[in-house]
């Protein structure tokens, strides 16, 4: 490659000196750009548009398909994160950028590993769903959750990942009984610590506290975590459980519906910001029209770009919700804006409404959508992805319906191979450093068919990884 | 920082404590033409005289700097576009050069092949054949492009 570039700068250079000694000549100036300026303008431009300038003559398709341009492209498409990351791991692409940006826009399965124990007595966490997973410095940390008998959980536990992927896990107990025991709260992860609230106990009450948490590792004592109540003032949302969770910008938190009190389903809206200390919070209510219904059983994920994305749930009616909303926290005036499309347009799209089910960022900038129960009530196991960064603008009032074909990109059924997990829903999943690897933890699974339970409910105790599966 | 390349000479004469330095001073500019530079110029001191109007409200700058900006992309003729970020780099001139890379881009974006080869004067030195394996190759990024 370097070859190429350099005979054919020495072509242009020739080239041009005769154009500029004679205008009638057809010299293009064009040519007199260097590299880094013509890198200037492509950084500009859609891939298409790049690859169309790719394909108008040899000298602009050895730029155009250079690695220096394309890892430029993977760190203003995917975030300078998750490039950093790339190059640091072991992970075996060869730095072929280009190659790596297009199998991650292909991307079309998923494959899944059960995750192993080293051997030993070891104690492993219980079966639960609607708990809270986590991955923050290094670590994978599990809190709370509901189980068998309807009762809460209020035990933490830790298990170091490290920078590679590893089939091979430790759990350890690092605490209980702080914060109390609860399920239906949410977790997120801000800078180096997780941000907890709300949460239902197993007497039925809605809590609305904060919590944060810190994990530490030393050499001799090992890995430790510790919880402590966040002083939020006077203002805090009504207490809740079932309600969604996201980080923004790694400073704020935003928070979304659930169950309130008297457990009727709430549709508001409210962030938090953290002082600088990290010893006081503030919270304040986002009131915008229009906005999403009040649901439960919902997912909230940010996007990046201080934008987030709000998917299904149950309502008000007690219907299984599907409808799509943007929030970019970036705007003076904050407003949810709802991405109209229409199911049947998609292939098996009647299964899309959902509750219950995950939503993660995957590396690319979009979510991977899993399992949650549709609105026939069964349990799901499928892996669906969603591009918002497919539809072209989100206008002011959208009202016009998405073209079938750019409905075909920002909705994406993907195939699964490798280990087959039961279809659950209430689960947990976060993704790695990477973005390339989803851990997934517990949830409801279809119980047996014995008349003797009441339910058939089982809580699931499993834990297993999703790989993106790139062919490089 | 406005014509950074050409502001050191003055730097340099301000040091040798020359009042008229200014006015007698030859500045040679051998990359850069004088059409390019007259509208770089002009650019310039419009771009001086709505910060001056506009002097607290950046936002107030800043949309009628996108006014002027489309009104003198209308004048300009793609070919000088070129010449343009050409003479913008050559005087490390940053708003002009970061204006003129966009409006590039602008002009381009979505476009066919064969729209973009017009537009910088290039003709395809491709094999025969070496062309279609290239679209087969990228066809995976087109989506909605322009027929020209």
């Amino acid at each position: 490659m370097k070859n190429i570039n350099t005979a054919c700068y020495s072509m242009a250079e020739t080239s041009t000196s005769t154009s500029t000694s004679n205008k009638n000549m057809k010299g293009s100036p064009i040519t007199n750009l260097a590299p880094d300026q013509l890198f200037s303008i492509l950084l500009l431009l859609p891939i298409d548009s790049i690859l169309a300038f790719a394909m108008t003559c040899k000298r602009f398709k050895a730029l155009a398909c250079s690695d220096t341009l394309w890892e430029s492209i993977c760190r203003r498409d995917w975030g300078p994160s998750s490039v950093d990351v790339l190059k640091s791991s072991n992970f075996q692409f060869q730095q072929q950028w280009m190659r790596l940006y297009r199998q991650i826009s292909k991307l079309e399965s998923v494959s899944c590993h059960k995750m192993t124990y080293p051997d030993g007595e070891l104690e492993l966490p219980k079966p639960r769903a609607s708990h809270s997973l986590n991955f923050v410095s290094d670590c994978l940390v599990l809190f709370g959750g509901g189980c068998e008998g309807g009762r809460h959980l209020d035990d933490t536990w830790v298990a170091y990942i490290g920078k590679d992927f590893e089939k091979m896990l430790k759990w350890q107990k690092v605490n209980s009984g702080l914060p109390s025991g609860r399920f239906g709260h949410s977790c997120v992860v801000i800078g180096d610590f997780l941000v907890l609230f709300g949460g239902i106990n197993d007497h039925g009450n809605r809590q609305n506290d904060t919590w944060l948490g810190q994990v530490t590792r030393r050499e001799t004592l090992g890995i430790t975590l510790s919880w402590t109540l966040l002083d939020v003032g006077t203002i805090a949302p009504p207490p809740r459980g079932a309600h969604v969770a996201c980080s923004v910008d790694n400073k704020f938190m935003l928070i979304h519906g659930g169950i309130g009190l008297s457990g009727l389903r709430l549709g508001d809206t409210w962030v938090l910001e953290l002082s600088e200390n990290l010893c006081f919070g503030t919270w304040r209510e986002i009131v915008t029209c229009p906005s999403p219904a009040a649901r439960s059983g919902h997912s909230l994920t940010c996007i990046g770009d201080s934008r987030v994305v709000l998917f299904g749930g149950r309502g008000l009616g007690y219907e299984v919700l599907n409808d799509v909303w943007l929030l970019d926290m970036s705007e003076d005036i904050l407003k949810w804006v709802q991405i109209q499309y229409e199911l049947p347009n998609i292939p098996g799209g009647v299964s899309l409404p959902r509750v219950g089910h995950s939503a993660t960022l995957i590396l690319g900038g979009r979510l991977l959508i899993y399992g949650g129960e549709d609105s026939y009530r069964h349990r799901k196991d499928d892996f669906w992805v969603l591009d918002i960064s497919a539809i072209p603008s989100i206008s002011m009032q959208p009202t016009t319906l998405i073209s079938k074909e750019i409905l075909a990109k920002m909705w994406k059924r993907l195939k699964a191979s490798g280990y087959k997990p039961n279809s659950r829903s209430f689960h947990r999943a976060c993704a790695d450093h990477s973005g390339r690897y989803l851990y997934v933890f517990g949830g409801m699974v279809d119980g047996s068919l014995q008349p003797a339970e009441s339910s058939g409910l089982i809580f699931d105790g499993e834990l297993f990884l999703v790989e993106l599966v790139l062919q490089l | 920082m406005k014509f950074c390349a050409v502001k050191q000479y003055f730097d340099d004469e301000n040091n040798n404590n020359i009042t008229s330095g200014a006015s007698t001073t030859m500045i040679p500019l051998p990359n850069v033409e004088s059409h390019p530079l007259a509208i770089l110029i002009t650019y310039c001191k419009k771009h001086l005289k709505i910060k001056a109007n506009n002097a607290d409200n950046k936002k107030e700058t800043e949309k009628e700097m996108e006014q002027y900006e489309q009104e003198l992309l209308k004048k300009v003729m793609p070919q000088e576009l070129t010449e343009l970020i050409l003479a913008a780099n050559y005087l490390n001139f940053k708003e002009a050069l970061d204006f003129f890379c966009r409006a590039v881009a602008s002009a381009i974006q979505n476009k066919s092949i064969e729209f973009v080869r017009k537009f910088f004067g290039l003709e395809s030195d491709f094999e025969l054949g070496e062309e279609e394996k290239l679209r087969e190759e990228f066809a995976w990024s087109f989506e909605g492009v322009d027929e020209d």
